[in-house]
């Protein structure tokens, strides 16, 4: 290791040089997506509104997250482990104390954390899920063919953070710092990563969600 | 001077085989070793000469060797010092002036090969001038110094790893020990200060067994700086149950949870403190109620506030999201209105489909 | 600095704030304890147990003293400073403590043993006191 004389080197530089080029390149990216489909505009609508728009959106955002039957009748392990991924990942992600400490001081948004017990038990099942699906779309023919290398690489950057926060938390690997600055450093990759990818979804689910509520509102259409 | 055996020179002054055994018990426990290493301790130290050590300082604040010599007097740490021979300290010989150097010149020809050099602060590279002693660089005289030294010890973080000196813009260009000295083994006894019993407890190694002990990747001796302050912390339990000290005064402080919100490096942090305490096992930093600084891990000056916990990251990152805010929206606008130009293009380039250029003649069009 | 000053501050009583703070050694201690008295028996092995050697909260080793109690015999060593030796009130269990000259402690342990070793006469010793007997 010839970059960094030691693993603190390395830590110091995931907190501070590396932090603010993945979060520069984060917040680039995401707003360019995010300004580019609003830029795109859409033709104004010259019918009369049967209903309003605001209420249905947001509802819509809400309602969305619930189980469609259909969808879970032609896909149940993906809607079963989707779920399972994605509420191991918040409870993770929003509930660990040395990830609300982050928020806190990033956006200065603050609530209480959970043992670490039930964060490191959430780590595993969504380690298990992303394997699941991982072993799901290698085995299912149709999944496979349609699997182009981004796919791969998302599943990449979004399972790293999870294994090196394991093993930071269990502390396997020696010294300390050096596990701490490589799930710093995974996460960063996720944030660079992240605009460019399929995982902007996270954002633009609202904008679709909403506007897919809203139209259906204006239209006095129960969404 | 030092043909003596360790045992020989206890006897002369009337100690007791218990009081050996009793020494020996003491040592072995000093060295953190197994307690069942006490016949093999006082086997080695039945046959052992006290080593002659030369102790040099640097670019320090002398917080190192307060914290060795002030250690409250004659525990086991005076007991060592009772059994090396400390040839050479220019901060205590000062007032010998020029027959301190001959002292040191001296120990090193009489021990050629066998002496053990103790250093204490960094070695400014930027200007000799920065530091000298009797009118010689410290360069110069670490060289000369270790031509025939055993083993160097780099006691405290500042000659373990540059320390203070070497924080962030480093004006003096101080360096470390072990960046300069690659020909001997350089055991790093890191902390500011650091526990006057590991310090000991190193040399007792030494005079133990004749041999260095085993180190971790950072040069530290393992059996003191082998787990991190959080594995080794008795608040760790709160840790665990989410129990965290919010400020210095509030109630979660005043229960003993733990320190990591309030910026506790406990956990990248590698030492014996929670072991073995400070001031005669009184207390330690978590214990009396502040977090750890992480005093003995490289580049602690320059890792942020020690008010901010680890997790937190700590350059200027709101800058950073500044400038991506003012980046994005310009870029984000360029090309929105890209895509709207060519839109736009696209939809005044439009012909409409007619029925013609369905028709079965359009080749003859 | 002196040990007169420390020892004054005994006198002042000490409230440990969470009496309730556990490092868990003193249950894994405790399980140490009933193995190695399992061990002397059988074996006819000792062992040491350095207090020193493992991290304690506030309290928590004065909380194992007071549990293991003080049994019959109490032992005092004059050797470099004095030691004190005594069978908790658990047979076999020896709480050793030795002190410098200045009453600093320097080292502690708990002995899982017959007898500490360092009570007994030492055969270097023994051989000396017959020489000084042969020149009476």
């Amino acid at each position: 290791m010839e970059l960094f004389s030691n693993a603190n080197d390395f830590l110091l530089w995931t907190r501070g040089d590396a932090f603010n080029i993945a979060i520069g390149i984060f917040i680039v990216g995401s707003i360019i997506r995010v300004l580019e489909i609003f830029l795109l505009g859409r033709k104004h609508d010259f019918s009369e509104p049967r209903g309003t728009e605001w209420g249905p959106g947001l509802k819509n955002i809400i309602s969305r997250s619930a189980v469609d039957s259909g969808t879970f009748k032609r896909a149940p392990f993906v809607v079963v482990v989707g779920y399972i991924w994605h509420i191991c990942f918040f409870i993770v992600l929003l509930f660990f104390v040395p990830h609300i400490e982050l928020i806190h001081a990033t956006l200065g948004l603050k609530w209480p954390g959970i043992p670490s017990q039930f964060v490191d038990a959430s780590t595993v099942i969504a380690m298990a899920a992303l394997l699941a699906m991982l072993w799901h779309r290698l085995t299912h023919p149709v999944l496979k063919f349609l699997s182009t290398y981004e796919d791969y690489l998302v599943w990449l950057v979004t399972f790293l953070p999870l294994l090196t926060g394991y093993i930071a938390f269990h502390r396997m690997i020696d010294p300390y710092p050096m596990a701490l600055g490589l799930h710093i450093l995974s996460v960063e990759l996720l944030l660079i990563v992240f605009p460019f990818t399929k995982l902007m979804h996270a954002i633009t689910l609202f904008i679709a969600r909403w506007y897919t509520g809203a139209m259906m509102g204006r239209k006095g259409i129960e969404s | 001077m030092n043909e003596q055996t360790l045992f020989e020179l206890l006897q002369q002054q009337g100690v007791s085989r218990r009081g050996f055994l009793k020494y020996c018990t003491a040592l072995t426990s000093l060295m953190a070793l197994p307690a069942s290493m006490i016949p093999t301790v006082a086997h080695a130290l039945e046959s052992a000469r006290r080593p002659s050590v030369i102790w040099l300082s640097f670019q320090e604040c002398t917080g190192c060797a307060e914290s060795l010599l002030r250690s409250h007097s004659p525990t086991i740490e005076g007991l060592i010092f009772d059994h090396i021979s400390l040839d050479y300290q220019h901060t205590l010989q000062a007032a010998a002036g020029d027959a301190a150097e001959h002292a040191r010149e001296q120990a090193i020809k009489d021990n050629y090969g066998k002496y053990l050099v103790v250093v204490d602060g960094s070695i400014p590279l930027a200007d000799p001038g920065y530091s000298t002693i009797a009118g010689m660089s410290n360069l110069d005289m670490l060289n000369e110094t270790l031509t025939g030294a055993a083993a160097v010890i780099a006691v405290g973080t500042c000659s373990a790893y540059g320390g203070l000196p070497q924080a962030d813009p480093n004006p003096t260009g101080a360096v470390s020990v072990s960046s300069l000295v690659k020909d001997k083994p350089v055991i790093n006894v890191p902390g500011c200060p650091p526990i006057p019993t590991v310090i000991t407890g190193v040399l007792a190694h030494y005079l133990t067994f004749g041999s260095i002990p085993e180190l971790d990747s950072l040069g530290r001796p393992k059996v003191f700086y082998g787990q991190s302050i959080h594995d080794r912390c008795y608040r760790r339990p709160f840790y665990d149950k989410g129990l965290f000290a919010e400020t210095f005064d509030d109630e979660g402080a005043k229960k003993g949870w733990c320190l990591y919100r309030l910026g506790c490096k406990g956990p990248m942090t590698y030492n014996a403190c929670a072991t073995l305490k400070w001031n005669q096992q009184t207390s330690w930093p978590v214990e009396s109620g502040h977090g750890c600084l992480g005093c003995s891990e490289p580049d602690f000056w320059d890792a942020g506030s020690f008010y901010n916990a680890l997790s937190i990251p700590d350059g200027d990152y709101t800058r950073a999201a500044g400038y991506a805010v003012a980046t994005g929206v310009v870029l984000g606008a360029a090309v929105g209105f890209t895509n709207q130009k060519t839109k736009a293009t696209a939809a005044a380039q439009h012909t409409n489909v007619t029925v013609d250029d369905f028709s079965l003649n359009k080749k003859n069009k | 600095m002196n040990n007169e000053a420390f020892s004054s501050l005994e006198g002042i009583s000490v409230q440990v704030e969470n009496p309730e703070l556990e490092t868990g050694n003193f249950q894994s201690i405790l399980m140490e304890i009933k193995f190695s008295l399992e061990q002397l028996l059988e074996q006819k092995k000792s062992h040491i147990i350095d207090l020193r050697a493992m991290p304690w909260s506030p309290g928590e080793e004065h909380k194992l003293e007071k549990y293991l109690g003080k049994g019959e015999v109490h032992i005092e060593l004059d050797a470099l400073g004095k030691s004190t030796f005594y069978e908790t009130s658990y047979s076999g269990i020896w709480v050793v403590t030795h002190y410098s000259e200045d009453g600093a402690v320097i080292a502690k342990a708990i002995e899982i043993t017959y007898m500490p070793e360092m009570v007994f006469s030492q055969d270097e010793e023994i051989k000396d006191s017959l020489e000084r007997f042969e020149k009476l």
